[in-house]
């Protein structure tokens, strides 16, 4: 060796502060995991959009009852559907007379509801299936996986109608249906993060190191799967408020006289040719909500995302 | 920045300034800073370098395969034969890269199409840059998987890629690249993911096929123990530039850039009784910090003021017949190379 | 030497049956296939071999990542294989791994003081203060400050990573330290200072390590003894110096003549050995002498009689009937085949 060994040795010569390229150094203190976060929310404008529309859509279905101009149900049957800009109807009246704008206020606490309680069914019914059958594995997973495949191969809809028709018309029983047509989704979904973070070789340390299975389900299993679920939660809001929508429509869904979304377009289908505006504007609200809940769906999942292994 | 012109007559190709920049979440940032250098017929070229140091990517731009919106690529001349690749429009450039470019890469399962039998994959190079018949083609796609030695070619023509072993898969790799007797091939890692015994198989046969038609081999690795069985001339890369470039023996000999000579230090020898391991501290810088300077002088054991100092960039300077090295102090330097 | 090795293995086999499909049943595979080694303390065992040889498999196995099939492993007196739930997880704690991808053996969604953390909460109760306390201790032993302790993993290099995966497996005092590739894929430098690291280590706290690896030179530098796998069983073990100096197992030869040497002068007057083909798939073991297929001194008995072990001259043993029937080598180098 030469004599310039000395400076060039040093095994442990700790290596520079900033590590990886392209990283930012984070923050010493405090989870640097949030910052990251909310740095890669920030930097996806149409999620920060959505966010703020889901702000609104929420603080709207709070309020509702103290906000509504008039009455939703009180008919008025000498103003019978007329046109937007009318005096005290802004967006115009129903058939019998209702005012429109009161009726899509209180119809979004109605639909966020029915979705909120579509979605928490289709997730207790499905995630931890899925967790369990994706981590015991085995006989199990695929007696599980045969029948989460024969209720998937259902048409979604005509599965949802044939619950309703069991139990009965009711917003509660059709988002009930919605939730157990979208509970497969979730128990796939689920069962393949579950069976991809097995593999994991973090997964095998930790057993290495002497980890009961307890303790690596509580510790690195559950945590890594939160991220896709959160994503998926937020889609398939989206969808849950197309499925009501399109349940309401039917009848099967909402009853008259209180509105959601779905059940205004089906009354205002009848007068279409009349007043499309009937139709038309809680078709907009629905388009808006979808979008936002997907968009954010999107969003979250990016933000949420496993840093992508750098390049070595 | 000066050319250097190797004593070969007939050069292959010739890159002269090449600039690469890519798209980060920062920014644009330069990967590759200035590289010039020429590969002349018949010759292996070495790149070698760090994880980082933009020898890939050097080699993706020439090949015009970095991706258009994420990348710039800028060279005062690109020249492959009579071509002038910086004036050829998408399609001409593709059509240059089968016929006059190949390329192999690390990881032969990626490159192969699954979905296809090797055969019909070696066979579709032949009829889109050749205009082969479909007879024709098939009977030259067996022919070249036997001579890069996939045994019972006919039998093998038909079967899909995850029914071969990965050397196997190599091989098929380079049948694709002979498949239309390119002037020039571009092999970066191609030996890295395989075991010693098929490395050994695969630099043999690159060898022979190399001999047998005469073609130019730019051979891309962090292996100095493969530099030193195949190439004939290596350039050293270190942060987006050429640090130092000579015939095989003078770099392993008598290199004349620190980096070069910690590289050397480092590799274990398996051939010499253990001693004392030598490691170059510290870590090649990130991408778009770069020193000011000589890139190099973080991590170098030799360096002094004018080294740190910055609007002092070294130049690539003559060091002997043929060897050149960006190294303020290398006249005064006496470097250790190997034994 | 001492009379009772810290970790005896004897007779390791480990067989994994793949999925049985509805159309077909697959054979098992005989990962590994009645190894036996013995470790002592303070000492390195490098285990070398070709990818599918059953090296990893047979770290698995000690450890119990994956169930043996029969065999004893014995680490201070005590059969690892006879222990089960609570037990075998506190018998854990004396030996522990370290894996080949940094980047996959780190929680992501985890501060990285929380995994380097992870075996004190298994096995010791600790205050938060202490537990905090014993981590930054662990950071500093690595060579990492301690105020990375709050960042995740994803904000490390490589190096830096494998440092952490270190720093876990040390929290607890292991006796035996199994590296799995610990080093493969990491740049040449970084790689010196890890392997610096570990014999550091092995100075300050007389750690035992298992050091497997497919890359010979790094295995030379940082064993005392050798042991060579192919398919599934040891065909040669000895002493480094000796095998590496005097191979007596043909596949060791040709292994080792497979290692390109990092200088131009050396590699070309070497003599090289080239193997044909590639190693048999684990599940079609070659009758005779598993190694039959690709050697190239075979003989007749080859193909029918498995060899036993035979001691060598020097050290070790070697399992190769021209030690035994055949030219009689009686326990000398291959080479003198030919002499």
């Amino acid at each position: 060796m030469t004599e310039h060994d000395d400076s060039r040795s040093a095994a442990t010569v700790a290596e520079p502060v900033a590590a990886v390229p392209g990283t930012p150094p984070a923050a010493v203190h405090g989870r640097g995991g949030w910052r990251n976060f909310r740095r890669r929310v920030g930097s996806n404008r149409a999620a920060v959009l959505a966010l703020g529309v889901l702000c609104v859509l929420i603080l709207i279905a709070v309020v509702a009852p103290w906000i509504t101009p008039q009455d939703p149900n009180a008919q008025n049957l000498r103003a019978v559907l007329v046109p937007p800009g009318t005096d005290g109807y802004w967006l115009g009246s129903d058939q019998l007379g209702r005012d429109i704008f009161s009726r899509l206020i209180v119809a979004t606490r109605v639909s966020l509801l029915a979705v909120l309680l579509a979605v928490a069914v289709a997730f207790v019914a499905g995630a931890p299936v899925g967790f369990l059958s994706g981590f015991v594995g085995g006989r199990f997973d695929m007696v599980v996986m045969r029948i989460n495949d024969a209720v998937m191969s259902f048409p979604p809809l005509l599965l949802a109608i044939g619950l309703v028709a069991v139990l009965g018309p009711s917003l509660r029983n059709a988002m009930f249906a919605v939730g157990i047509v979208f509970a497969p989704r979730f128990l796939r979904l689920v069962r393949g993060v579950v069976l991809g973070l097995k593999e994991e070789t973090y997964v095998e340390a930790s057993r290495g190191i002497g980890t009961s299975t307890r303790m690596i389900l509580v510790r690195h299993i559950l945590p890594n799967t939160l991220s896709p679920l959160t994503a998926q939660l937020a889609v398939t809001v989206g969808f849950a408020m197309l499925a009501e929508s399109s349940l309401s429509f039917l009848g099967l869904g909402v009853q008259p006289p209180d509105a959601s979304w779905g059940s205004m377009i089906r009354e205002g289908f009848l007068y279409f040719y009349q007043s499309p505006y009937l139709g038309i504007f809680p078709g907009i609200m629905i388009t808006i909500a979808v979008l936002t809940f997907i968009t954010l769906g999107d969003g979250l999942r990016d933000a949420l995302g496993r840093e992508e292994r750098k390049e070595r | 920045m000066q050319s250097i012109q190797p004593v070969t007559p007939a050069i292959t190709l010739d890159v002269q300034d090449l600039v690469v920049d890519v798209l980060t979440e920062h920014g644009w940032a330069t990967v590759v800073d200035g590289v010039s250098f020429t590969v002349a017929t018949g010759e292996t070229l070495g790149i070698v370098g760090e994880s980082g140091s933009g020898k890939s990517v050097t080699c993706l731009a020439i090949a015009g395969l970095m991706p258009p919106r994420q990348s710039r690529v800028g060279a005062t001349a690109l020249r492959l034969l009579e071509h002038d690749l910086t004036s050829l429009s998408r399609s001409e450039m593709s059509d240059v890269r089968g016929r006059k470019i190949a390329m192999i890469f690390q990881e032969p399962m990626t490159s192969l199409n699954p979905a296809f039998t090797v055969g019909d994959q070696i066979a579709e190079v032949l009829r889109r840059h050749e205009g082969c018949s479909r007879r024709d083609s098939k009977q030259r796609a067996t022919a070249l998987l036997d001579r890069v030695g996939v045994p019972d070619p006919a039998r093998r023509f038909t079967q899909y890629p995850f029914e071969f072993s990965g050397g196997m898969r190599q091989r098929v790799m380079i049948a694709i690249a002979l498949a239309c007797r390119p002037d020039v091939i571009i092999a970066d890692e191609p030996t890295t993911a395989l075991d010693v015994t098929v490395q050994a198989q695969i630099v043999e046969l690159l060898r022979e096929l190399q001999r047998e038609q005469g073609m130019s081999v730019i051979f891309i690795t962090h292996d100095l123990g493969v530099v030193a069985d195949v190439c004939d001339r290596v350039l050293v890369m270190y942060a987006g530039q050429i640090v130092e470039e000579a015939s095989i023996d003078d770099i392993f000999e008598s290199p004349e850039h620190p980096y070069t000579e910690g590289l050397l230090a480092s590799v274990p020898r398996m051939d010499l009784p253990s001693s004392e391991l030598v490691s170059i501290p510290g870590q090649p810088p990130r991408v778009g910090a770069m020193p000011a300077g000589c890139r190099f002088h973080p991590r170098c054991s030799y360096r002094r003021d004018e080294c740190v100092a910055a609007g002092t960039s070294p130049a690539l300077e003559w060091a002997g017949p043929g060897h050149v090295t960006r190294c303020l102090r290398h006249h005064e330097l006496t470097l250790e190379g190997t034994t | 030497m001492t009379a009772e090795p810290l970790l005896d293995v004897r007779d390791l086999h480990v067989s994994f049956s793949p999925r049985t499909s509805m159309f077909r049943r697959h054979r098992p595979v005989r990962a590994v296939d009645g190894v036996s080694f013995a470790l002592d303390r303070g000492e390195t065992l490098g285990l070398v071999g070709e990818s599918g040889c059953g090296k990893s498999t047979t770290a698995r196995g000690i450890t119990r990542l994956v169930e043996p099939s029969a065999g004893s492993v014995t680490l201070e007196g005590v059969d690892l294989l006879g222990l089960s739930g609570a037990q075998l997880r506190a018998a854990r704690r004396r030996i522990q791994l370290v894996f080949q991808d940094p980047y996959s053996s780190l929680d992501p969604s985890m501060l990285v003081r929380d995994s380097v953390g992870e075996p004190l909460d298994v096995h010791y109760r600790l205050g938060r203060a202490e537990k905090y306390d014993r981590v930054a201790e662990l950071f500093r032993r690595v060579g990492l400050p301690a105020d990375y302790m709050l960042r995740y993993p994803h904000e490390f290099s490589g190096g830096q990573r494998q440092r952490l995966t270190i720093a876990r497996a040390i929290a607890c005092d292991p006796k035996i330290l199994v590296c799995d590739e610990a080093v493969s894929a990491l740049d040449v430098s970084t790689q010196n200072q890890i392997i610096g690291l570990l014999e550091e280590l092995s100075e300050q706290s007389g750690l035992t390590y298992l050091f497997i690896a497919h890359d010979l030179s790094v295995v030379r530098h940082i064993s005392d003894r050798v042991a060579v796998m192919y398919l599934g069983q040891i065909v040669e073990h000895g002493d480094a110096a000796r095998v590496f100096g005097a191979p007596a197992h043909p596949y060791t030869e040709a292994l080792l003549s497979a290692v390109p040497i990092p200088s131009p002068a050396t590699q070309r007057g070497r003599e090289r050995i080239v193997l044909t083909g590639d190693p048999p798939d684990p599940s079609h073991i070659p009758p005779g002498c598993r190694f039959h297929t690709r050697c190239p001194y075979v003989m007749d008995i080859c193909r029918t009689v498995a060899p036993l072990p035979s001691p060598v001259v020097g050290s070790g043993e070697v399992a190769c009937h021209l030690h035994t029937t055949g030219p009689q080598l009686d326990g000398v180098a291959v080479r003198e085949v030919n002499a």
